[in-house]
């Protein structure tokens, strides 16, 4: 009866502090409210944005300190800050990369994961850029670093990193054509500041090589329509000419056993396991970033052999993805056709995170597919013709 | 049937708690006219509501007795939204429903107001047709300022309605708010981009001016809502941002359950952490560990004593200095091996939860491992350790900790350990044996020290 009375919602709206929650000193307040002056001062726009930045590394400098084995840090002044930041924290040889999430309420956050020098430099600015300023402003964060900062009441809290080498991962061929900023889960940063402090303490950063992390922007993806993709070639773990031209990689083998970390090439297979669809493990891919208009997509192929009452054929599986932190815009879609008809099609009907467009078509070997994708607006773009040709067994 | 003595009984302060005050004018009326009107003794509390709320807004000569009365229910509202507060928290964070009572329960009963108190202020602000009293009056109770300075003091943030706008980027609420058609969307982005324009404006502007710190937020004046929406009237725009930082707050609320980092509890432990096997057969250890136990024992206690005394040097920077604060927790958790509770018991903490943030075992035994390695690294003088990748790193640390906290050490030196001490024998780990040795070689610096 009394229950009754007593309105039981919304108490949960108050949250605990969570460890690693600093309160910013008077002296750090100050130091980010004159990098928003001088920010405005050179000409920037966003001095909310500005000073989230500066509270969240400020606030990160004090939480290193106030232990007991504070490596020694820097930060550059916001001469140097390029927007959005690549790098913006030093700890003894580590780049980190200081990402303010201000509040929680969505679940990404924008990194930026390659830094071109282009972006970097204001035309307008007229300062010259130093030497050492522009290989920074090349380098790459071995760290990017979560933190949260509660603006109101003059506190951050360090939420968690993640490791360049673990982005990267996760992403999977996304990254190679990721130019600049990128939208990613913040469950990403799971790299607890407690081991983060252990890393910075003792740990020499790994060098970032090509291998590890591609430096060079990739150009914006030519669109490639003509030629012939010769799939054969991925099976012997080789690209053909016209998938290299496309700028796309050769996917991971097929593997039954899932890795624990998932890149992805293996969150779509996830899903597609979900949905019931299981490639074949000896099926070999490749796929990379088309763009079309302002989209950008992930394209997945694979390819595999098969025997049809003692025939060979061959099967195309084609799969259009979004970028990680994005949707597939609802009506977009797929066809595809050989040489005179119009196999499959397909399209998206509600945008939705993990919804993928995909169709699979069967031939003889000597059959050749052509893909074509629609964008919303009615645009089209038909892919260079997918073959089973492998160079050396030429088909007759 | 409802409890109508709420309507003449009101929970007011009286020997720092809250305990009911029969009012005599409000009973008398509500009885009276509970004759010529039924349904004040027969129908639900929100018909009740919506007949004083009438009354008080519309009959002239009855108006303050039915304000009287309301004042009366939302005395006990007020009450349950403190009750709600220190029932999920108080425990942990040191406080009790009548710490926070003492805050908000300024009503006195009487009908003539010299002041306006938190009721008074609840029930000016209610509108009927937007949402119960009840619901009304839990919120502004929760949103109270005294009450949200309090929670922060013992470690509660509630982020205010505007600091959660200003928090929010116009382009993620389609997400946060799909049930909008795009017009309605493209009204709220129009909004909230406005609510940015003005308001982190003069928020800015008020830090530069002070210099540093900023107050919490507080409501944007009539002058910045005008200049938001210069086409709407102020307080129908100070409606919408109201409406829009609830529905806000509720998506936060769900986005951040599930999130390991809301979970700061998990440090507040009953001091029994440290003494339990990790129940490990199935990997080895690096092989650098094996070779090297012996040396990294010995080199344990420099590690522990110089990353303790570290510790101590810089809470007793702070003010007021808190190293013997820490020196004592620290002797209080590993040497006696009280728990949270019972240290801030005897250290005059208010709460388990200072305790833990006192302590900070996570990041002290992570510092520890972190100067042990270096130490190591020194000692060693071996390639091995000088290029190991980030999970070897994981790898060995993890497997120090678990040398923290094996008990194996404290079976070989059993006889020594009760040479030592007449108490009954206390499994201890590694680590709280070797920190109990050194702690007594600590010492609180007598002048702030210089790095």
């Amino acid at each position: 009866m009394t229950a009754s009375l007593i309105d039981m919602g919304g108490s949960d709206s108050f949250s605990p502090l969570p460890q690693n929650t600093v309160e910013l000193l008077d002296s750090q307040i100050d130091w980010a409210v004159q990098t928003v002056q001088i920010d405005t001062e050179l000409g920037h726009e966003q001095p909310w944005q500005t000073f989230l930045q500066a509270m969240a590394i400020a606030g990160f400098k004090q939480w290193l300190e106030e232990g007991a084995v504070a490596p020694p840090s820097t930060y550059p002044s916001i001469e140097q800050w390029s927007m959005p930041p690549g790098i913006n924290f030093q700890v003894k040889d580590y780049q980190l990369c200081i990402v303010p999430m201000n509040g929680m309420s969505t679940e990404m956050v924008e990194v930026w994961v390659e830094t071109s020098p282009s972006t970097a430099t204001e035309p307008s600015s007229e300062k010259r850029i130093s030497e050492e300023q522009a290989t920074n402003e090349n380098a790459l964060a071995h760290f990017y670093i979560l933190v949260d900062v509660q603006e109101e009441v003059n506190q951050v809290c360090i939420v968690g990193a993640l490791a360049r080498a673990q982005l990267l991962q996760k992403l999977g061929s996304q990254a190679i054509f990721s130019t600049s900023s990128l939208q990613i889960p913040i469950s990403y940063f799971d790299v607890m500041p407690e081991q983060l402090l252990l890393y910075l303490s003792c740990l020499a950063p790994a060098p970032l090589t090509q291998t590890s992390a591609p430096t060079s922007p990739i150009e914006p993806v030519k669109a490639v329509t003509n030629g012939l993709i010769k799939t054969g070639y991925w099976l012997k773990n080789q690209m053909d000419e016209i998938s290299e031209q496309l700028s796309w990689a050769l996917l991971p083998p097929m593997s039954s056993a899932m890795r624990p970390v998932k890149d992805g090439v293996e969150n779509v297979l996830e899903v597609l396991a979900r949905q019931g669809v299981q490639l074949p493990l000896q099926a070999k891919g490749a796929g990379g970033p088309i763009s079309m208009g302002t989209h950008t997509f992930l394209v997945y192929v694979w390819v595999w052999s098969v025997e049809t009452e003692a025939v060979p054929e061959w099967v195309l599986f084609f799969l259009l993805g979004p970028r990680v932190g994005e949707s597939l815009p609802a009506g977009l879609q797929l066809q595809i056709s050989d040489d005179s008809t119009v196999l499959t099609e397909g399209a998206i009907k509600q945008s939705l995170p993990e919804a993928y467009l995909y169709a699979q078509v069967q031939g003889e070997l000597q059959e050749a597919f052509s893909v074509c994708i629609t964008l919303p607006d009615g645009s089209t773009m038909t892919l260079p013709t997918f073959t089973f040709e492998s160079g050396d067994n030429a088909v007759e | 049937m409802v409890l109508t003595d709420r309507y003449w009984e009101m929970a007011v302060l009286g020997n720092n708690k809250q305990c009911p005050k029969p009012i005599a004018l409000a009973r008398s009326w509500y009885q009276r006219r509970s004759e010529a009107e039924p349904l004040l003794t027969h129908e639900d509390d929100r018909k009740i509501q919506d007949y004083l709320y009438q009354v008080w807004r519309n009959e002239a000569e009855e108006a303050h007795l039915a304000l009287l009365c309301l004042r009366c229910w939302v005395s006990h509202q007020i009450v349950g939204a403190c009750t709600q507060l220190a029932e999920q928290f108080g425990q942990n964070y040191g406080f009790t429903v009548n710490d926070l009572c003492g805050l908000v329960l300024d009503d006195d009963g009487r009908p003539t107001l010299i002041y306006e108190p938190l009721s008074m202020k609840i029930l000016k602000t209610y509108d009927p047709q937007q949402s119960a009293l009840s619901t009304w009056a839990n919120r502004i109770t929760k949103s109270h300022p005294e009450i949200n300075k309090f929670c922060l003091e013992h470690g509660l943030y509630r982020i205010s309605d505007w600091a959660l706008l200003n928090d929010t980027q116009p382009s993620g609420l389609g997400n946060i708010l799909p049930m909008l058609s795009q017009a309605e969307l493209d009204r709220t982005i129009d909004l909230l981009t406005s609510y940015h324009r003005v308001y982190r404006r003069d928020r800015m502007i008020q830090r530069q001016q002070n210099k540093k710190r900023a107050s919490r937020c507080q409501e944007p004046t009539p002058a910045q809502l005008t200049e938001m929406m210069p086409d709407m009237a102020p307080e129908v725009v100070l409606s919408q941002l109201s409406d829009l930082a609830r529905q806000l707050r509720a998506h936060r609320i769900a986005v951040r359950r599930g999130m390991p980092f809301t979970s700061p509890l998990d440090d507040i432990v009953e001091n029994q952490q440290y003494t339990h096997h990790v129940e490990d057969d199935s990997y080895e250890q690096d092989d650098f560990i094996q070779r090297y136990r012996s040396l990294f024992l010995a080199c344990l206690d420099e590690a522990i004593e110089s990353v303790a005394q570290s510790y101590v040097n810089a809470y007793q920077k702070r003010k007021p200095p808190q190293g013997s604060l820490f020196l004592s927790a620290l002797r209080l958790f590993h040497c006696e091996g009280l728990s949270m509770k019972a240290i801030a018991k005897q250290l005059g903490l208010s709460s388990q939860v200072q305790v833990s943030r006192l302590l900070q075992l996570k990041r002290f035994r992570a510092e520890v491992c972190a100067y042990w390695f270096n130490q190591l690294k020194e000692e060693v003088k071996t390639e091995a350790l000088q290029f190991i990748d980030p999970e070897r790193l994981s790898a060995i640390t993890e497997q120090l900790e678990e040398i923290l906290a094996e008990e194996t050490e404290a079976v070989m030196a059993e006889a020594a350990a009760e040479a030592q001490s007449s108490k009954k024998q206390q499994t201890k780990s590694t680590f709280a044996r070797r920190l109990c040795r050194v702690i007594s070689n600590l010492g609180i610096p007598p002048k702030v020290p210089k790095k």
